[in-house]
């Protein structure tokens, strides 16, 4: 016991310094929950709505971008950064992400599970938020998991690091779902003894939800009708696992789909013009190439992988040249990471698609800036360097494109909330607590604690 | 044990006297620790019927009144126990700790899949669309399944003596009740049968098979329940508006039914809640139906909330385990290495001092712990990690019975509280010290020698979980 106690002692005085600096503390909080105000200068803007600009500067007040060009001043007391040799862009937003969510991304007893939903669960504390952040990333979209034909409901999250979870969303984003179609709906059928269990059981289950949504409506509809004519009658039962499917009818939940095969994706298609709704984005649509017109047609973003393919039979079919195509066909097309890790490094692939397929920087830059926030619908006050969209972006410290490119300082909302510098100075106390938990001392501590 | 408590009731019935015909003990030349008030010295404690009747160095004891001479030795309130399953068969005690084998797991859910393909076809809508959970084990009253052990001995001598009980598996684990831990019989033991409802937002299978598999998929079903209860509730408004004529009854579901007193504030909401995360997510989702101000069980992030429970005025039943947050519960934290586990059992221990700084009202829970004997032991970590000493004795005794709601009942030796005492030599908290006797419900009790707390004790059967 004594032991144990010494061991304990040490591991305070080791693990104070670092874990001060791996979450903020309440008052650097506090500090960065407001929108901040600073004056970025003189720095090569890529802005993803209008082409590269040199030697300019971005004035931001309120977390806003309220001037964009060469020279400009900043009151007195504004924080500035010199961005003399250095990129900006717009923060990344990585449009397809599980990160941070708390006690399983899959809702996979029943086919259906869109009464789940990520914003109960998101983790604010997850260290995940931070790696990302240190990759330019500011927003991400997280979704519940691939295994029921409709999944649950979406977050847009910002990775406000130190902040708690409502402080974090996305401040009037539209509501969105996961959909899935294929291999993984399908092989969760049997562990869970449900149904279906092949990709026409796949159709057929969205079909169902679908006319019971209908079906659901209109009882309410009725309710609210004989309720309007005075008459005396009991309510409805609430269906959350049919509220947000009435939601896409109403066109207030936006669909995004994980799908690989270009046939399960026209399926999805003709189910979506059956019922008129909108699909918002068909999610890795690895063979996306092969129905460009399609989906052109019905206005849908494909949200897809820079160069992932074969990893399943479902992706055999894929290619390195699938967002190019879309993107030289008018589709908009964006690159998100599925992970945790990649996540960190998506402007790398977002490179790989010039290098792949022949795209302007600006089309790249969008994959991973734009075309994710028109995805999500909110490009309307983020995803590009415009006046009068959120201060969120990442200062490089070169072409975010080139091989050794890496983040210097993530903002969001004119915050700083990611910095290499200060970042690097932290590093020092990890060293230090690395020591410290060498071999022996860690056996002797497994000894001593068992016996609590 | 049953037989020695029926020896000891036939002694005091035999020299009952008038003031109180059933039985009447004192303790005398203790020192008591009254917790509510001063430590008294050479002092008395009288009890009649179960009840404490004077405290004091002037007590008057009754002439029939059997006395313990407790010259040297020290009285204490019995500890009252924020949480735990004590007095529940195993089975229902067992709750996420005891999880079946693979072989059963998978035998259950091939009879379950079985059945389910007999009863409703598997690929008919109502499976997917409207799935039935697990976990919604709201109607359950605990009351109703109370089953004195045998083992109960070994907890009173721990020095635990009162609790709040219920279920430990489910989402909606059913209604606790307050009961003091002796018998002879169930009804006996009960203190408040109905002590509100205890709720879990975690996967009712541990992450099974069945609905729910995830915590969002709780959280879900913990949402539709209560709407589900909601609109019972307002079925019941329109049908006795309507002169309770010209509609059908309304559905009284019994899981939905036992939920209404919970959204009419007449009934009690504990939170089953560890971590940092669950903590918020259950403050939020009490809200969401403006339960009434939730308890916390567990709680062993508790101190990173505090602004939260703060605004929420929410109170606390820190679990003594100091178990890092969900360890082997396979959500999300499992796994740490041994470093990160001792350093979450630090921050845990200093849980306890951070609340009381605070202003937070905390009591402890022996829920969790896998030795019911190291309860003080525990208590010493805390009281190592900044919790003073009368904080202690107040969020062993006090406290938590005021958080269950009988603060006039249990928690403190005062005339008029029910006759919980622990009699021990040394000073329990602060020195060497063990249990000698035990009044429980004003019963005198020897404490049993191989009973007595000590390190690395009897894990078999003190285990809980």
């Amino acid at each position: 016991m004594n032991r144990c106690f010494r061991y304990a002692a040490l591991l305070t005085l080791a693990a104070l310094p670092l874990a001060a600096q791996a979450y903020p503390t309440p008052q650097q909080a506090a500090g960065l929950a407001a929108p901040g105000d600073m004056l970025i200068s003189n720095a090569t803007v890529l802005t993803a709505s209008h082409g590269r600009l040199e030697n300019t500067s971005i004035l931001v007040r309120a977390g806003k971008i309220t001037a964009i060009g060469p020279k400009l001043t900043a009151p007195a007391g504004t924080p500035v950064i010199d961005g003399t040799g250095k990129f900006v862009i717009p923060g990344i937003i990585d449009e397809h992400s599980h990160t941070a969510v708390d006690g399983g991304v899959n809702e996979g007893a029943p086919s259906v599970s869109a009464m789940a939903r990520i914003k109960d669960v998101i983790n604010p504390h997850d260290i995940n938020i931070y790696r990302q952040l240190a990759g330019g990333v500011t927003i991400i979209h997280i979704f519940h998991g691939s295994a029921n034909e409709i999944g649950g409901e979406d977050a847009v999250v910002r990775l406000k690091w130190g902040l708690p979870v409502d402080e974090m969303l996305y401040p009037n984003a539209p509501q969105g779902i996961k959909f899935a179609l294929g291999e993984n709906p399908k092989q969760t059928a049997n562990p869970h003894g449900r149904y279906p269990a092949t990709r026409q059981g796949v159709d057929d289950a969205i079909r169902t939800a679908f006319i019971a949504a209908q079906e659901y409506k209109k009882r309410w509809d009725d309710y609210h009708a004989a309720v309007a004519r005075g008459e005396t009658v009991y309510p409805p039962r609430t269906n959350l696992n049919l509220e947000p499917i009435v939601g896409i009818l109403e066109g207030k939940v936006l669909v995004h789909s994980h799908s690989y095969v270009s046939a399960e994706m026209q399926g999805l298609i003709d189910i979506s013009d059956e019922f008129h709704f909108h699909i918002a984005t068909l999610e890795h649509c690895l063979e996306a190439y092969k129905i460009v017109n399609e989906i052109k047609a019905h206005n849908i973003g494909c949200s897809t992988f820079a160069d992932d393919w074969s990893y399943k039979m479902e992706a055999l079919d894929g290619i390195a040249y699938n967002a190019a195509l879309l993107e030289h066909k008018g589709v908009r097309a964006a690159i998100n990471s599925d992970s945790d890790e990649r996540a960190r490094r998506l402007y790398q692939d977002a490179a790989k698609v010039i290098h792949y397929g022949d795209v302007t920087e600006e089309q790249a830059l969008q994959t991973i800036t734009l075309n994710p926030a028109w995805m999500l619908g909110i490009d309307k006050t983020v995803g590009s360097i415009d006046v009068g969209k959120d201060a969120d972006l990442a200062i490089f410290n070169g072409d975010p494109f080139g091989p050794s490119a890496l983040v210097e300082k993530t903002i969001i909302d004119g915050r700083v909330f990611f910095d290499r510098a200060q970042d690097l100075a932290n590093r020092k106390p990890v060293a230090m607590y690395e020591q410290l938990f060498k071999p022996p001392l860690s056996l002797g501590l497994a000894d001593d604690g068992g016996g609590q | 044990m049953k037989i020695a408590s029926a020896l000891l009731l036939a002694a005091a019935c035999a020299t009952a006297a008038a003031q109180c015909p059933h039985n009447s003990y004192a303790i005398k030349n203790a020192t008591v620790i009254t917790v509510s008030g001063s430590r008294l010295t050479g002092a008395s404690v009288v009890m009649c019927n179960g009840v404490i009747t004077a405290v004091g160095a002037d007590a008057a004891i009754p002439a029939d009144a059997e006395v313990l001479d407790a010259t040297g030795l020290t009285v204490y309130p019995g500890f009252v126990d924020g949480f735990s399953q004590y007095g529940l068969p195993e089975e229902r005690a067992a709750g996420r700790g005891a999880r079946p084998d693979g072989a059963e797991v998978a035998a259950a859910q091939a009879r379950e899949i079985a059945a389910t393909l007999d009863g409703i076809p598997v690929n008919d809508p109502r499976r997917y669309l409207d799935p039935q959970p697990e976990g919604v084990e709201s109607d359950r009253r605990t009351a109703e399944l109370l089953d004195p052990p045998a083992t109960l001995q070994a907890v009173r001598d721990s020095g635990v003596l009162a609790s709040l009980v219920a279920p430990a598996d489910g989402i909606f684990k059913g209604e606790a009740a307050l009961v003091n831990l002796v018998g002879p019989d169930a009804p006996a033991m009960l203190i408040q049968p109905r002590a509100g409802q205890v709720i879990e937002l975690r996967p009712a299978g541990g992450g099974g098979d069945g609905y729910p598999a995830s915590v969002m998929g709780a959280v879900a079903v913990y949402r539709q329940t209560l709407l589900d209860a909601r609109r019972l509730q307002t079925e019941i408004g329109i049908y006795q508006k309507a002169g309770e004529k010209g509609l059908p009854p309304p559905h009284y579901d019994p899981k939905t039914s036992a939920l209404i007193p919970l959204l009419e504030h007449q009934q009690a909401a504990y939170f089953v809640a560890s971590d940092w995360d669950a903590i918020l997510r259950a403050l939020k989702l009490a809200d969401e139906f403006h339960l009434t101000t939730p308890t916390i069980i567990g709680a062993t992030e508790a101190d990173k909330a505090i602004p939260q429970l703060q605004a929420a005025h929410a109170a606390v039943l820190v679990s003594l385990s100091f178990a890092p947050a969900a360890a082997g519960g396979g959500f999300g934290r499992g796994g740490a290495s041994p470093e990160v586990q001792a350093r979450q059992r630090q921050a845990a221990e200093a849980v306890p001092a951070a609340l009381a700084k605070a202003g937070v009202t905390f009591g402890f829970a022996t829920y969790g712990m896998t030795a019911r004997q190291q309860v003080v032991e525990q208590v010493k970590a805390a009281m190592r990690r900044g919790l003073s000493e009368a904080d202690a004795w107040k969020a062993l005794t006090l406290w938590p019975a005021q958080i269950v709601g009988a603060g006039n009942q249990l928690g403190s030796i005062e005339t008029g509280k029910i006759a919980n005492l622990v009699v021990a030599s040394g000073d329990p908290l602060t020195g060497d010290s063990s249990n000698q006797w035990i009044v429980a419900d004003g019963r005198l009790l020897p404490v049993h020698p191989a009973e007595r707390p000590a390190r690395g004790g009897d894990r078999a059967a003190g285990g809980n979980q």
